[in-house]
């Protein structure tokens, strides 16, 4: 074999080489996200949302956190970062109830919960796009997803004004349902009888 | 000869492989996709949109022009600045963040240029365009298109109803629309006027033998339902009433009925009837029990390729709830007072539509749907469910004209039965915590999505504690099933008197 045969042997095995790992690569994309990720992680988006939207200080919020044994939404007051945006508060308090509660109600969302993307329909409807790390992760059954969606809708609703409807999308796209109950497929309204203690 | 055939072949495998290199990284790079639809004042614009790597993204500057007067712009090979009367967008390549007005918003991905473009994602109309423009953004993530300006985009929902020879399509607009139809390529195409259409769904599918799907496109800018037949030779007789807000088409191999005659008032003003899935009476499962008597529909949760929950030895929500319904099926058929019908014998997992067709399809007298859930630390525990819708004044039906009959979407039949299902919950509740050491709260309204459609008294039934945390022994015991069954035939004797 000639020395330029063997160069043209070795460009081509390089090539084929580079494909394999470029469709290895396109390959991860497809995949989903991984199911589990630490809390601390979560924590960390936290911090990292409230630098990237430029927080105005604190504020004090009503949050809602489900009592399953109750079968009801216990209020909780917290201090979280805030800002003028609607769609930034909206962030702030989902971020808020992702941390979960300090007084060891049940968490609404699960810590490895990304928030996608929020946005504010001048209807008052606000989507709020999470990730599918979310799916399969919240506590099963119809109580307690029941409750999970009302405790963000609840909060939304009862610190930000401008919201009067709660739409869920999951990776962009409506779901039927979260974890094979509740019906997502439309927008929620706030329902203040689920927390009693609430003024 | 064969020096030049060989001086050929090495050229010729030369110009392969850098086509090969060229073709295996030219596609990472861009690719064009859809359309990005705007609907401005002035009419509907489109920017296509450019796919880079695993994101959409659309042209920054194309945007600007069609939203703002752009008064000028400073580039350099790492950042863009625009500016525009009073304010200004400023955005870096590789930051998912852009500067609107001195103010940082969070992008979803990062800024990119290509070709001389600078690109920026999607979701910038979610979180940019609010701050550039005074006219109201309305934009569903996710969505490729967004509306801008005071007219607020209306929807539609869409209804089969399956005939003998053909099928009714029912379209319900939440704005007045006007229609222009038009066949092409053995499609019907329906152009929608007269108001922009935001669509909660794109695309349906049917099982039905004449109709497959109905799409709605806009990526031209003009909103238009298409409507693909299953067959050929078919006749499709469209007609538009409610004032521009239903719209009826036949699709039939001859026509059967003149719709042209049928006045709007044909429309449903009732429950609709309760097959939109093409379900037919040879698909429905059997029935059991004694003629005469009221039929109840037992719905194990799951099934099939969803297992539901899991406790903590593997026990699946699927087996638990299979198991239960088993029993109360055969304590039901045992006391001859009632007839029975299970949506799943076996391991399979009907859809949520296919549980309710079957229901509506028999016209059962209770619909009983079975989960296990997370109750946390008390158990055993059991709950029941009637429906709530998740925003009763605006889903559970859609509005028609003064005087004129309502459209009421198929999906949302149970909002007739609201108050009978509550009766039913509270007299299963009552049996139920009469078990001793059964916990069982006072029954509540849950959008449960599995009692959406059941045109019937519906109530869901939830024991627990089950979680992946729990053991469910408990749960799964012979004995609390047949206390659990007897309890149920109890409520639904309670039930059936008044």
């Amino acid at each position: 074999m000639t020395s330029r045969a063997k160069l043209v042997m070795f460009v081509a095995t390089a090539a084929m080489a580079l494909g394999f790992v470029y469709l290895h690569w396109l390959g991860r994309g497809v995949s989903n996200q991984s199911a589990s990720r630490p809390e601390e992680q979560a924590r960390a988006q936290l911090t990292e949302a409230a630098l990237l939207a430029g927080s105005r200080g604190t504020h004090p919020v009503k949050l809602y956190f489900p009592s399953e044994e109750d079968g009801n939404l216990i209020e909780e007051a917290r201090l979280i970062a805030w800002s003028d945006s609607d769609a930034d508060r909206i962030r702030y308090v989902l971020l808020a109830l992702i941390e979960g509660s300090r007084a060891g109600r049940t968490r609404p969302l699960p810590a490895s919960t990304d928030v996608r993307a929020v946005f504010l329909a001048p209807d008052g409807t606000a989507y709020l796009d999470f990730s599918n790390s979310a799916l399969g992760l919240f506590a099963p059954g119809i109580g307690s997803e029941k409750l999970a969606v009302y405790s963000v809708v609840d909060s939304l609703a009862a610190n930000i004004p401008a919201v009067k409807h709660v739409r869920f999308l999951i990776q962009g796209q409506e779901v039927e349902t979260l974890n094979g109950h509740v019906d997502m497929t439309a927008a929620f309204s706030p329902d203040p009888s689920l927390s009693p203690e609430a003024p | 000869m064969n020096q030049r055939f060989h001086s050929y072949s090495r050229r010729l495998l030369w110009v392969g492989l850098l086509l090969g290199v060229a073709l295996v990284f030219w596609p990472s790079r861009t690719l064009r996709s859809d359309n990005f639809v705007f609907y401005l004042p002035a009419g509907a614009k489109t920017i296509p949109i450019e796919t880079v790597g695993h994101g959409d993204y659309l042209p920054l500057l194309q945007v600007l022009n069609l939203v703002v007067h752009v008064d000028g712009m400073q580039a350099s090979q790492s950042s863009l600045k625009v500016w525009f009367g009073q304010s200004d967008v400023e955005v870096h390549l590789g930051d998912r963040k852009v500067r609107v007005n001195k103010a940082w918003v969070p992008l979803e991905a990062p800024v990119r240029a290509e070709n001389g473009e600078w690109l920026v994602p999607l979701g910038f109309m979610a979180s940019a365009l609010p701050h550039l423009t005074r006219q109201p953004v309305q934009y569903r993530v996710g969505a490729r298109r967004v509306f801008i300006g005071e007219a607020r985009p209306g929807s539609f929902s869409v209804r089969l109803k399956p005939l003998a020879d053909g099928a009714d399509i029912m379209v319900a607009f939440t704005e007045t629309v006007t229609v222009k139809t038009e066949a092409a390529n053995g499609r019907w195409i329906l152009y929608l006027g007269g108001h922009p259409i935001e669509p909660l769904e794109t695309s349906y599918a049917f099982q039905n033998p004449f109709v497959k799907t109905l799409q709605f496109d806009d990526q031209d800018g003009v909103p238009k339902l298409i409507i693909t037949p299953a067959a050929e030779g078919l006749n499709f007789y469209p007609l538009l009433a409610e004032g521009g807000r239903g719209l009826l088409a036949e699709v039939s191999k001859q026509r059967t009925a003149s719709l042209a005659n049928l006045p709007p008032a044909s429309l449903p003003s009732g429950p609709p009837p309760p097959a939109p899935q093409g379900a037919t009476a040879e698909e429905i499962p059997s029935v059991e029990g004694v003629a005469s008597a009221p039929l109840i529909i037992l719905d194990p949760g799951h099934g099939g390729s969803d297992p539901g929950s899991h406790d903590k030895n593997g026990v699946l929500e699927k087996d638990l709830v299979l198991s239960l319904a088993t029993r109360v099926r055969a304590v039901l058929l045992a006391s001859g007072r009632f007839r029975v019908s299970l949506t799943r014998s076996g391991d399979s997992d009907p859809t949520f539509d296919r549980r309710d067709t079957i229901a509506n399809v028999l016209h059962a007298s209770v619909f009983l749907t079975f989960h296990a859930g997370d109750f946390g630390a008390a158990s055993p525990r059991a709950a029941v469910y009637s429906f709530e819708p998740p925003a009763p004044s605006e889903e559970s039906s859609l509005p028609g004209p003064a005087g004129m009959p309502r459209l009421i979407p198929w999906e949302y039949v149970q909002v007739f039965e609201l108050d009978r299902s509550r009766e039913l919950a509270g007299a299963l509740q009552q049996s139920l915590a009469a078990i001793p050491g059964l916990s069982v709260p006072k029954a509540a309204a849950a959008p449960a999505r599995v009692l959406r459609s059941v045109g019937n008294p519906a109530a869901a039934v939830e024991i627990g504690s089950f979680a992946p945390d729990l053991d469910s022994a408990p749960l799964s015991a012979l004995s609390f099933q047949q206390q659990l069954a007897d309890a149920i035939l109890k409520g639904l004797d309670a039930f059936k008197k008044p």
